[in-house]
């Protein structure tokens, strides 16, 4: 038993440094972040004065808060469930072993080596509507009506900016999808080969219903990817047109660095908090229930 | 023996990282040390102004008039500054001096600056008579303190025009109204070319824009709607937004001019690049009206040796008068820890009165703030006199100021223009400005 203590204790010692950093990092971050939701420190000051749960109300109220969880929503389900689809069926090609998937597999994963600030440069250039090259494509094979302001129009900006975090992503769901197609046994596809079950039944009955976990992982994934969105935003679009592509971190942004207002700021911030713990509980019960 | 390594290697793992934890803090409370080892005085200053072409040059020459003081000197893009200077400020570990616009930013960083007006009285005698009032004015906040010294004037709104391009659209003059400005925006489209190209991105291009516009249609008007004495709803600025969203239904901005920002997207991938006729910008962008400027050398322009001129923006509404803003483009602040003011004020003195303030205005990067100092660079382009000229009167003749002092509203209004140029109502736009003017007050 007191060996049993000794080595406990030394245990504790060596995750120690790491609580300390963990606290340091994240949940020191964490506390204050609530603390100062229920200020209004401008984010710079000394002074500040706590005003209870007023900027809580504020941000109820405010309709530019609203759209923006609105947009979390149609970025969330327009990345997640399109990026997990094209990395599914694009993994499963990979499997085939067919000439050359070992270049389309490094060629797929490049853009998330990529950064941010890269791939939206060059978006931006393709996707101008006068000069870039996707309407000019477009309109080259006489597909003039889906030539469009891909960043300039209100109602096609969101999507424009979603398509391009599936540009940046889809190589992450298809390498997570590849690496469970590995795992699965072979015996299963023997079988249904010899039931008759021909490529597209073997796909959708076998083989994306035993990849359900690495579904839930990366739904996970996505539900939180899509809730910390900010950077491909903010340089593509910077929220706009008007608020149409404008989501819930670059609002926080927004009142912390340009309104000076971190109270506000934190309120977003502590929200965005919420539903990410919400989402992902919802989304791992659903998963453990199936 | 080997269990004792082991705790020994885990103890002294877990203290250096605790020690490297508060060894950087320490670190950072020490940083302000102002005077190097060979006794000069250090002074660190941030800006986005000069830029990186012209502060080796301006640093240098005030460091030979000043054997004494070091300038090191941290550069960043105007838009990534207000954030690293936030954090510095909030951290306490901001520079001796900063850059600073007027407006909202200027009011909340007046805590953090020291009393410039004070400093000035103290170590640079008869500065008032030496520094225009208008830009002093402008430089001084809501409760009276001069918060920095300005240090260039720019105006707004202008145009940059290509006239070679023009000559080959047979756009036989620079546009003064909208009638010759939708004629020319035909005459650009007949020949393949966007009329205008504008940055509708940017929220500052188009809060200056409409500030600019609103004093056409009624003059300063939109000075009393920001106290508070009339509303954003009235006739002038619904005239003004209907103005804004003809821009873009004439087919004077490019196409999807409300995804592309003006620097460097519009400014590059059109003006630079011979796909527009001319750039929507301000008084600061003279520079590639010599053909010697260095921002044009290796672009379309620039390879084609185009001829560049500018001129104020074309007038929108009935009226033939183009009625400017202009406003301080840089003001720079003194820290009010910095422990080195009379050398500050040295290097204050220099880049608004001095040799800096004359080699900035060379540079035509904005309208002097000092009374005494006028453009002496060479002229080099065949319609840059013509071009210093007409926007420095147009600058002069400014209607009022170029910014708002509410961030909230100068947003509101961005939102507000992209959602009209994109087909909303005007009138329920406007009433949405309204509503945020009024729950920000």
């Amino acid at each position: 038993m007191k060996k049993r203590g000794k080595s406990d204790r030394i245990a504790y010692l060596y995750i120690f440094p790491l609580m300390i950093l963990s606290f340091a990092i994240v949940y020191y971050c964490i506390i204050d972040t609530v603390f100062v939701s229920f200020t209004d420190w401008d984010g710079m000051s000394a002074e500040f004065n706590i005003v209870g749960a007023s900027n809580y109300v504020k941000m109820l109220k405010d309709p530019v808060f609203w759209g923006s969880v609105c947009n979390n929503l149609i970025f969330f389900v327009g990345t997640v469930f399109v990026q997990a689809f094209i990395g599914f069926i694009l993994a499963v090609f990979l499997k085939t072993k067919l000439p050359g998937t070992g270049i389309f597999k490094a060629v797929y994963f490049m853009p998330i080596a990529m950064a941010t600030s890269i791939i939206t440069s060059i978006f931006k250039i393709l996707m101008d509507p006068t000069n870039g090259v996707l309407n000019q494509f477009l309109r080259s094979v006489h597909l003039d009506m889906f030539a469009c302001n891909w960043l300039g129009d209100p109602k096609v900006a969101l999507f424009s900016v979603i398509l391009v975090n599936i540009f940046q992503w889809m190589g992450f769901s298809m390498m997570t999808y590849y690496a469970g197609l590995m795992g699965l046994p072979d015996d299963v596809y023997e079988a249904a080969r010899i039931d008759g079950a021909g490529f597209f039944k073997t796909v959708f009955h076998i083989t994306f219903p035993m990849l359900r976990g690495t579904t839930n992982v990366l739904v996970i994934l996505g539900i939180v990817g899509s809730l910390k969105t900010f950077d491909i935003v903010k340089l593509l679009t910077g929220g706009g047109p008007g608020r149409s592509t404008t989501v819930m971190n670059t609002y926080l942004y927004e009142k912390a660095f340009n309104d000076f207002n971190a109270g506000g700021a934190a309120s977003i911030g502590v929200s965005i908090l919420i539903l990410a713990v919400v989402m992902s509980f919802i989304q791992i019960r659903l998963g453990e229930k199936e | 023996m080997k269990k004792t390594l082991k705790r020994f290697v885990a103890i002294a793992v877990s203290a250096t990282m605790l020690f490297g934890m508060t060894g950087c803090a320490a670190k950072s409370q020490e940083k302000d040390s102002k005077d190097t080892s060979d006794g000069k005085v250090k002074l660190t200053f941030w800006s986005w102004l000069p830029t990186n072409d012209q502060s080796d040059e301006m640093i240098k020459e005030f460091e030979k008039e000043n054997p004494d003081i070091e300038i090191e000197y941290t550069r960043t893009e105007q838009d990534d500054f207000f954030e690293k200077l936030q954090v510095a400020m909030a951290s306490g570990t901001g520079p001796d001096l900063f850059g600073m616009t007027t407006g909202p930013m200027m009011e909340q960083y007046s805590k953090f600056s020291m009393d410039m007006g004070s400093a000035a009285d103290q170590y640079w005698s008869g500065w008032k008579d030496k520094i225009n009032t208008n830009a002093v004015s402008q430089s001084t906040s809501k409760s009276g303190t001069l918060v920095g010294m300005p240090m260039l004037i720019a105006g707004m709104t202008t145009l940059m025009y290509n006239k070679t391009l023009m000559d080959e659209c047979g756009i036989e003059k620079v546009p003064i109204n909208y009638a010759e400005l939708k004629d020319a925006a035909d005459k650009a489209k007949a020949k393949g070319y966007v009329c205008v190209a504008a940055g509708a991105s940017d929220d500052w291009i188009n809060t200056d824009w409409f500030v600019q516009t609103s004093n056409e249609f009624e003059k300063g008007a939109v000075y009393e709607a920001e106290k508070g004495d009339r509303k954003w709803t009235d006739k002038c600025f619904v005239d003004t937004m209907n103005a804004w969203k003809k821009m873009f239904d004439d087919g004077i901005f490019e196409d999807g001019a409300l995804g592309i920002a003006t620097y460097p997207d519009a400014r590059d991938q059109y003006f630079f690049a011979r796909k527009s006729v001319f750039f929507m910008t301000g008084s600061w962008h003279l520079g590639p009206t010599s053909t010697s400027n260095t921002e044009i050398v290796g672009t379309e322009i620039g390879n084609k040796k185009d001829v560049i001129g500018m001129e104020p923006f074309p007038s929108v509404s009935d009226s033939v008068e183009r009625l400017g803003t202009s406003g301080v483009d840089l003001m720079v602040c003194i820290n009010k820890d910095c422990k080195n003011v009379e050398a500050a004020m040295k290097f204050i003195e220099y880049l608004s009165d001095g040799w800096g303030q004359q080699y900035w205005v060379n540079y035509l990067q904005g309208s002097p703030v000092s009374n005494e100092i006028k453009y002496k660079g060479t002229i080099d382009g065949e319609l840059q006199q013509q071009s210093i000229d007409d926007v420095n009167k147009y600058v002069a003749d400014a209607a009022g100021s170029r910014k708002l002092s509410n961030s909230e509203v100068e947003k509101a209004i961005h939102v507000a223009m992209q959602n009209v140029a994109a087909g909303a109502d005007p009138n329920k736009e406007l009433e949405t400005v309204q509503q945020i003017y009024d729950s920000s007050k």
